[in-house]
């Protein structure tokens, strides 16, 4: 089972990280600090972020050892921000993904464990054409961390995302603790299916709605969230995710729950909600 | 969809027959059934096993026709028993009709029968959207006297052999109701927990409950049932009632209560919680959720005027 929930220390490998950070050394030491643990493992790094070849970067991305060799080996792939995520029309997310796919592939085939990213991800939010398109690109790229050896640190700037920190850090199995960043949830990919992690009430269960909503947004087919890992759900949570499901129906696509616990499912029952739950296999029974 | 969606002449009846020896029950009760069957509609006996072989025999060749469910079963709480009455006859078919006798199970105690006579006079308005017929027969052989008499204050109607009078005595949902108050019992002692509970801070309450709980040796799914229905509860009290919410827990006795005031007007309903919220309003479920899953629960004024709820569960 994936780790989920906030994270502090990036040295023990994680998987898909949300890291907001408030100034460019931040994004520095944490950039080293994730990559570093793909040091260890044999895998090929690689760091999207711009300045790269400044001093104080190169000072900061050290521990990682010769970056000139690493480079040289292939070891180091280096990327300025523009370069992956090009202003004006240019990033694909679908494309993207696909290249991530296709890189963490040429990884293993060039005798690596797998690829690690770390890339600083603003410019997804600050862009007006892109923005729409982040909470879904994320939980792409999140299928293909839970998929294949690929693991990806997505660093934003605190400072520029402003209401989205909570949406961003929310479509990650784990996060950087920051005040008032933590939705509570957590949505992500594991064991071959999206789950929903967390605990879900008044003070949240529109913005879950909004996130999954976008999220799953043309991907064109059925969502099914297994909910067997939510710690809590109120009754208000459940009729939200049944406006949502509403919403897909006009598409053409089902919105069902899987796993859900006893409570759930009696909560479902007294809201003449049953319809929602999918027909189980018998997992997440609690 | 039922004929609770058709508004309209909508009819719930609600009849008592009082009777006193196996042949009255019988030749009370299955000319109704044939009557009930021959109009159409969906006839159940939710009556004790015993009386249901009375029926079984003397119904002949209409046996197959009707659902019996043995009472003993069904009469194990009274919000759960008006929720499952809800939701049976919500899934009768559109414009169809319900016969039902049901034999409540008053239990052993005083405070059983108390419980079940306040379930008799509210069913008179958590059933009223549907159009169903309930006969509820009361025994003279077996229950108090002090029951049998309650049965002519929440019933509307009795039925004397095949004869249906009305009920003189009849006073009605909110009247017995205010009469006998329910008045789940708030320990003197110190709370285990008392919060004021001011943002949508919900997980501080959830985890104070949920700690309580467990202490006092409720299992892991009775305790995640409860939380749902007292965080319900404090989140009518923050979107409803004013914002601001005094939440005090005690364990005592192998019984937890919880206490909810808040901030705003407050009620003098008695029948709050009694009825599931209509299809098309949103939320409304808090209090028709929360009377389900505790075992006792009361809604009343608080000393500061606004609604005070009063939720208590043994083991």
């Amino acid at each position: 089972m994936r780790a989920s929930g906030t994270i502090d220390d990036l040295s023990a490998g994680a998987g898909h990280v949300c890291w907001l950070f408030e100034h460019e050394q931040a994004l520095a030491d944490a950039a080293c600090a994730f990559l570093r643990a793909g040091v260890v493992r044999g895998e090929r790094l690689a760091l999207v972020a711009d300045g790269t070849t400044t001093e104080a970067w190169r000072h900061a991305l050290s521990p990682l050892g010769d970056l000139d060799a690493l480079a040289a080996d292939g070891a180091l792939l280096l990327a300025g921000v523009g370069d992956v995520y090009g202003a004006g029309g240019r990033f694909d997310p679908v494309e993207q993904v696909g290249r991530y796919r296709a890189m963490t592939a040429q990884a293993l085939d060039d005798g690596f464990a797998g690829l690690r990213v770390a890339a600083d991800a603003t410019a997804m939010v600050v862009d007006d054409a892109l923005r729409s398109q982040v909470l879904r690109y994320e939980l792409e790229v999140d299928e293909v961390t839970a998929e294949l050896p690929m693991a990806a640190l997505c660093a934003y700037d605190l400072r520029s995302v402003g209401e989205a920190a909570r949406s961003l850090c929310a479509v990650h199995p784990q996060h950087r603790r920051v005040r008032g960043a933590d939705a509570g949830f957590r949505l992500y990919h594991d064991g071959g299916r999206l789950c929903l992690a967390g605990e879900i009430d008044f003070a949240n269960r529109r913005l879950l709605a909004s996130v999954l909503e976008a999220a799953v947004a043309g991907a064109g087919r059925d969502v099914v969230v297994d909910v067997g890992r939510l710690d809590f759900i109120d009754a208000g949570g459940l009729q939200e995710l049944q406006q949502l499901a509403v919403s897909l129906e006009r598409d053409g696509r089902m919105l069902r729950l899987a796993g859900a616990a006893d409570v759930v499912r009696r909560c479902c029952d007294v809201l003449g909600l049953a319809h929602l739950l999918a027909p189980d296999t018998g997992s997440g029974a609690r | 969809m039922t004929a609770i969606d058709a508004r309209g002449t909508c009819s719930f009846e609600h009849e008592a027959l009082i009777y006193g020896s196996d042949d009255e029950y019988v030749d009370a009760l299955v000319p109704q059934v044939v009557e009930a069957l021959d109009a159409g509609a969906a006839v159940f006996a939710i009556v004790p096993r015993r009386n249901a072989d009375l029926l079984r025999s003397a119904l002949g060749p209409h046996v197959d026709r009707v659902r019996f469910v043995a009472a003993e079963d069904w009469y194990l709480h009274p919000h759960a028993t008006i929720a499952a009455y809800d939701a049976v006859l919500r899934e009768l078919p559109p414009a169809a009709s319900a016969f039902v006798i049901g034999e409540v199970q008053f239990g052993a105690t005083e405070t059983d029968w108390a419980a079940w006579a306040r379930y008799e006079a509210a069913l008179n308005w958590a059933l009223e959207p549907h159009a169903a017929r309930v006969v509820c027969p009361y025994d003279t052989r077996t229950l108090a006297a002090c029951v049998v008499d309650d049965a002519r204050r929440t019933h509307p109607y009795l039925l004397d052999g095949r004869i249906r009078q009305a009920s003189d005595a009849y006073a009605g949902p909110d009247a017995f109701l205010r009469e006998r108050p329910n008045e789940v019992p708030i320990p003197m002692a110190p709370p285990d927990v008392e919060l004021q509970v001011v943002d949508d801070d919900l997980r501080e309450v959830r985890a104070a409950f949920r700690g309580v709980a467990a202490g006092a040796g409720l299992g892991p799914s009775r305790v995640a049932e409860l939380t749902l229905a007292l965080n319900e509860v404090v989140t009518n009290a923050l979107v409803h009632g004013g914002g601001a919410a005094r939440l005090r827990i005690w364990t005592t006795d192998g019984t937890v209560t919880c206490v909810v005031d808040d901030a705003g007007d407050g009620s003098d309903d008695p029948l709050l919680g009694y009825r599931p919220p209509a299809p098309e309003a949103e939320g409304g479920y808090g209090l028709w959720l929360a009377r389900q899953l505790f075992h006792r629960s009361d809604v009343a004024r608080s000393v500061d005027g606004g609604l005070r709820v009063v939720l208590a569960t043994d083991r």
